[in-house]
């Protein structure tokens, strides 16, 4: 259910969640990065719409790599043991096709907007 | 007074306890990663001119409660019924809750020589029950088998079923099994038997047997294998529970009066 705050709407919840995988897939397109750096990602691309609690990023992380759509090695950053996500070619191909899927969703739900007005 | 522990810290300890179920690699894995997530936010938090112990804390809410899979909590959840029903359990039964049988004999009385039982048995009056087998056959020999005894009939008196258990208890049933019946004991029955946790006393012990002649049975049924089986139940007796196993087998102190059984729950099926 959408958050109203002083700076606009939130997206938050189930309507986040459902696109979950397709938000991380395309953050780590190009650029490997850590868990807490693809939370600071997602909320700096989103100009801040996105409320979501850093905690569910994980799970989310671990079950895309379960399905071989990323992977990941442990690093050393500051003294600690830091674990880097990349996209794998399997992820890469998701990515597209989740990201047409996408589009088509979102051009239908534009389309009847504007038909009805 | 307030407490100033490192709320990373403290938020890490909880999170290990709730991830007890979880695989040792996975939950040092899980620690690790979340740990590295707080610590960096924290330090962004430090940068943006926070103090450690509110940046720590601030971490810590904007991370939220980590989400344990579904999986965990259901094994969680498993785990904690199993262990109430345990507790149920073992409250009810003061006795001791498990026990198995490490022997298992039948003892006789009577002429040592000619007895059926005798054929089967390296002792003269005691037949030992194999507990590794599957199961125990008494052979009978030719003349036992073509006796046909009338319902008063108990062609090996006072024979007594000893069961010895793991906690060192011994009980005695006795028998009346007419000579042919008793060709087959399926001690697996008699292996499983439990404590009964309600009445806190022994379970009927189960024999199976063949043929139809069994004069103190509790109850016959009907052989699950097609086979002219049949299963009795014992139960033990008050009247056998000082009683020690053979050799020195006082048979004359049995409880028995005018070919009965004493016991009044025994009269009734030992008449015939």
């Amino acid at each position: 259910m959408p958050l109203i705050s002083g700076y606009g709407v939130l997206v938050s919840g189930e309507p986040l969640k459902g696109h979950l995988d397709l938000l991380i897939l395309a953050t780590l397109r190009g650029r490997p990065a850590h868990g807490y750096a693809i939370a600071q990602r997602l909320a700096e691309s989103s100009s801040g719409v996105f409320d979501l609690g850093e905690s569910t990023l994980y799970p989310a992380l671990h079950r895309l790599q379960r399905r071989g759509l990323l992977t990941s090695n442990w690093v050393e950053a500051s003294g600690r043991q830091r674990r880097v996500y990349r996209l794998t070619p399997a992820g890469i191909n998701a990515l597209a096709g989740q990201r047409k899927d996408w589009e088509r969703f979102q051009g239908g739900v534009q389309a009847t907007l504007e038909a009805m007005g | 007074m307030t407490d100033r522990r490192s709320p990373i810290d403290a938020y890490l300890r909880r999170l290990s306890m709730r991830l007890w179920v979880t695989a040792p690699l996975k939950r040092r894995e899980i620690l690790r990663e979340v740990e590295d997530h707080l610590h960096a936010a924290a330090s962004d938090l430090q940068g943006e001119g926070g103090d450690v112990f509110g940046s720590e804390r601030r971490a810590v809410e904007r991370f939220g409660r980590y989400p344990v899979g579904r999986s965990i909590a259901i094994a969680v959840a498993v785990g904690i019924l199993a262990l109430a029903a345990f507790a149920a359990w073992t409250a009810e039964s003061p006795g001791p809750s498990q026990a198995r049988v490490v022997r298992a004999s039948i003892s006789w009385a009577g002429e040592p020589t000619n007895s059926w039982l005798a054929v089967a048995s390296v002792h003269p009056n005691q037949f030992q029950i194999p507990l590794r087998a599957v199961q125990a056959e008494l052979p009978a020999d030719e003349n036992t088998l073509k006796s046909r005894p009338g319902p008063g009939y108990c062609g090996q008196k006072y024979q007594v079923v000893t069961l010895v258990w793991s906690d060192g208890t011994t009980q005695h049933y006795p028998l009346c099994i007419a000579p042919q019946s008793i060709l087959r004991i399926r001690h697996t029955l008699v292996a499983s038997y439990h404590r009964s946790a309600a009445a806190k006393r022994w379970r009927p012990v189960r024999l199976l047997v063949l043929r139809d002649r069994v004069q103190n049975a509790e109850r016959i049924v009907t052989a699950r294998t097609g086979r002219p089986t049949v299963e009795i139940i014992l139960r033990p007796l008050p009247g056998f529970a000082g009683l020690t196993g053979y050799p020195g087998y006082p048979f004359h102190t049995l409880p028995r009066a005018h070919g009965r059984f004493s016991d009044p729950e025994r009269r009734q099926t030992f008449d015939g």
